[in-house]
């Protein structure tokens, strides 16, 4: 159970764990936007209360429930060894290349930038033959998409955004997608072999549902998996990403 | 005849359609004034409407690729949740071009 369980009031939340967040509802990917990485006290004893904050941080995100309804098909899912060990890589390679702090000192340049930076990370790993994300003005509530022809998009609000979370995520999840679709073509290889990529073929064809259920999408193995691996890199960035102060 | 009973008729006569998944949807439908609208409309016209237009995703363009369930289906969730129907649309028309195209890619970790 995350630190943030059924706290949905910002007040309620800040005056729990001691910082300030606020609430993004409405979206495909409801989060708490907190703030523990940018508002550090900088008075604290050491770098140790440092990292103890990043990994109070890094684990709310991880397994902190956002009330999206996705918190009960998360809970459950495992990553195969190779993805987990993928996404744990991309998270630290991140932080070396760019800290949390670049992009809360970042203007909206910078931070298209640092997105197209993340890029760079993702496709050899998941997505080698992929075009940088296009940023573009979505419906409020939409934080990306993939195209069907493996193009992504996210939503250009998010440079907005006083954390990078939701635009490391966002571009993790879809990237995520374009190397499942991958699988699915053949042009890249499940680690759990014909099993894994049977499963997200059988996934895929939810899609085709006259009307899909409710909970279908979030249930949907396609955005779990997705969905799972977005979260673990970021998580892995906020852990690993030292402050330029520090 | 209800709202609910004429919608669930039109589907099942454009479409294959289980009787209960028809009026499943068409209860839904009728519960929600736009995609209540667009629902008229297509039945009336026979031709979807070009409005709503939710991130460039009109019930026309909708209609060139999907069943007039899963257009209606789209036009309710694009009124609660557009970002999950962009998704969802998006993933739907990359597995129409997937199964179309019978080019078959060696895999990159053989």
């Amino acid at each position: 159970m995350g630190a943030l369980d059924k706290l949905k009031d910002t007040d309620e939340v800040a005056d729990t764990l001691g910082y300030q967040g606020r609430w993004l509802e409405g979206s495909s990917r409801d989060l708490f936007v907190g703030m523990l990485h940018q508002d550090t006290p900088t008075d604290l004893p050491g770098s140790d209360s440092r990292q103890d904050l990043r990994d109070a941080r890094a684990d709310e995100v991880l397994h902190g429930e956002r009330h999206d309804g996705r918190d009960a098909a998360l809970r459950d899912f495992k990553l195969d060894p190779v993805s987990d060990a993928s996404a744990r890589k991309i998270g630290r390679d991140l932080a070396e290349s760019v800290p949390v702090s670049a992009w809360r000192d970042g203007d909206f340049l910078t931070r298209r930038s640092i997105c197209d930076e993340a890029h760079s990370l993702f496709a050899p790993e998941m997505a080698p033959d992929s075009s940088p994300p296009y940023h573009e003005i979505l419906p409020a509530s939409s934080l990306g998409y993939t195209d069907q022809f493996n193009n992504v998009h996210y939503n250009s609000e998010m440079l907005t955004d006083e954390t990078p979370q939701r635009a490391i995520e966002t571009l993790a999840h879809e990237y995520r997608h374009v190397w499942q679709r991958d699988v699915m073509s053949g042009a890249a290889a499940h680690p759990d072999g014909i099993e894994g990529k049977l499963k997200l073929e059988a996934a895929d064809e939810e899609y085709d549902a006259d009307l899909p259920h409710a909970g279908a999408y979030e249930a949907n193995l396609l955005e779990v998996d997705s969905e799972k691996f977005a979260r673990l890199l970021y998580s892995e960035y906020i852990r690993n990403s030292k402050d330029d102060d520090e | 005849m209800s709202k609910i009973d004429e919608i669930a008729q039109a589907l099942t006569k454009a479409q294959e359609i289980e009787p209960t998944e028809a009026e499943r949807l068409a209860t839904d439908v009728a519960r929600n004034r736009v995609a209540l609208v667009v629902a008229e409309y297509w039945m009336s016209s026979k031709d979807f409407p070009v409005e709503p237009d939710v991130g460039g995703l009109t019930p026309l363009a909708l209609s060139k690729n999907f069943r007039p369930s899963q257009v209606l289906s789209m036009v309710l969730w694009l009124q609660t949740d557009p970002g999950k129907a962009l998704e969802w649309v998006h993933g739907a028309l990359a597995r129409k071009a997937r199964l179309k195209s019978n080019t078959s890619h060696p895999s990159k970790n053989d």
